[in-house]
């Protein structure tokens, strides 16, 4: 009787749990890129009005330590300049030696800035969609950094107009890595959005706390030098093979409005 | 009129959820103001007339997640259907006290069960392609408890401006579920 009552209903949850099942393996799902491609010109809107609100409200609660920030962004701009100077001439210096020991020129990379323009709904997932897509040349597997080279991703779906940008804390990330000052290499892994752990150190090398973390370029889909965040607690993997380290985010994705995509 | 209305209502609300919704609050505080809506719906027009407005709400934001395709869907469906369903038992708008109470409770056991939904279907996918998965559910945390009381909130908003424009925009009144 109940059945018969609510057929209509169990129909729809039969059709639905067809639908789950069709599209269980595939993460590219046509119907979601049909829906992101329309929808992303609107999403952009939406956020960067959104963005204005909040930069408004922002501004009005900052204004009371504007001066004090002033101050001290004054005295940090002078002590930047002077280290700009510094690195300009080590610049020149570099680029002779290089010319001298014939090496080839530093890689420069081939960026497209990108708006963030909507991140996952349910707040389970680690990961945002940016509004540049498969026509503005991005594929998967590209590097997701913001503007001082600091990497905060990977594109790990690519629609028309839109891409699926996977945060380095998720757990299904896996990024070669390199400890800057000692030169140790590893693996760094997300942990379910709550940091970043790096693994696979040789138990020969010596780590140190606050030493920084890079990209190593291993694997040649992330280029090296990219920062990734500091080394916090050391320690031992499960089966004492590898040491093993917590690294800190060099950044708080929360607060990111763009993004740069290294395309080469 | 009536038709034009609620489509862009569902469809502004999936947008704020998420494109706006987490420039305000952070990543794990973000309120489901998709649940908010069909609740919403379903309180005020029945399950009936609200289930295509819930089947759209759902695909859109099945659109914009990682979720494995329809698990949102078939989650707001059967939480709509769950509310209907609780709705027909009691009369829950004979006092106002008693249907703030029952409609906090509504969204916060349907928030708790669907994010539990969606992450078993997470682990199931998982477990199946033996590759690791990115949820993480702790409905324990500070962040969920700021997201059940932010949810509570933004229903309680939906839902009376929803109550109020209605009339005023969608021309022919939007009916009443039966008592």
């Amino acid at each position: 009787m109940l059945f018969r009552k609510n057929i209509k209903y169990f129909a729809v949850v039969a059709l639905l749990l067809v639908v789950i099942f069709a599209s269980f393996r595939s993460a590219n799902n046509p119907v979601r890129g049909i829906i992101l491609t329309v929808s992303s010109p609107f999403l952009k809107t939406f956020r960067i009005f959104s963005g204005g609100v909040s930069g408004f409200f922002e501004f009005m609660r900052s204004i009371g330590d504007l001066k004090s920030e002033n101050e001290k962004l004054v005295g940090e701009n002078q002590e930047l300049l002077a280290q700009n100077n510094r690195l300009k001439d080590a610049e020149k210096e570099n680029q002779s030696l290089r010319k001298e020991l014939d090496l080839a020129p530093r890689l420069k990379f081939d960026l497209e800035a990108s708006f963030i323009i909507a991140q996952d709904p349910q707040g389970l997932g680690n990961y945002f969609l940016i509004d540049k897509g498969g026509n503005s040349g991005i594929k998967t597997g590209m590097a997701a950094i913001v503007s001082n080279g600091i990497l905060v991703g990977q594109v790990t779906e690519v629609y028309a107009n839109s891409a699926k940008v996977t945060l380095i804390t998720d757990p299904s990330s896996a990024i070669n890595a390199e400890v800057q000052s000692s030169g140790a290499k590893g693996i760094v892994n997300g942990e379910y959005g709550l940091g970043l752990q790096m693994g696979m150190i040789s138990q020969t090398e010596v780590l140190s706390e606050g030493d920084t973390v890079i990209s190593s370029g291993l694997g040649g889909k992330i280029p090296r030098g990219l920062t990734i965040g500091k080394i916090g607690q050391i320690g031992q993997s499960p089966d004492k093979l590898f040491q093993m380290a917590s690294v800190v985010p060099a950044i708080d994705v929360s607060g990111l409005r763009t993004v740069f995509i290294i395309k080469k | 009129m009536k038709n034009f209305g609620l489509f862009i209502l569902c469809v502004v609300m999936v947008f704020l959820q998420l494109s706006v919704a987490g420039v305000f609050f952070s990543a794990r505080r973000i309120p489901d103001l998709a649940l908010a809506l069909v609740i919403t719906l379903v309180l005020t027009m029945g399950f009936k007339e609200s289930l295509k407005w819930i089947l759209l709400t759902g695909i859109l934001i099945d659109a914009g997640s990682s979720t494995v395709f329809g698990t949102a869907t078939l989650a707001y469906f059967l939480i709509g259907w769950m509310v209907a369903g609780l709705i027909d038992v009691a009369d829950i708008r004979s006092k106002k006290t008693f249907f703030l109470a029952f409609f906090a409770a509504a969204v916060m056991i349907s928030e708790i069960a669907k994010d539990i939904f969606i992450f078993v279907s997470f682990k199931i996918r998982a477990n199946f392609f033996h590759e690791p998965h990115s949820a993480l559910l702790n409905i324990f945390s500070v962040d969920y408890l700021f997201k059940i009381i932010y949810t509570i909130f933004a229903a309680y908003i939906i839902y009376y401006i929803f109550r109020r424009v209605s009339r005023a925009l969608f021309l022919e009144p939007v009916k009443l579920m039966k008592k």
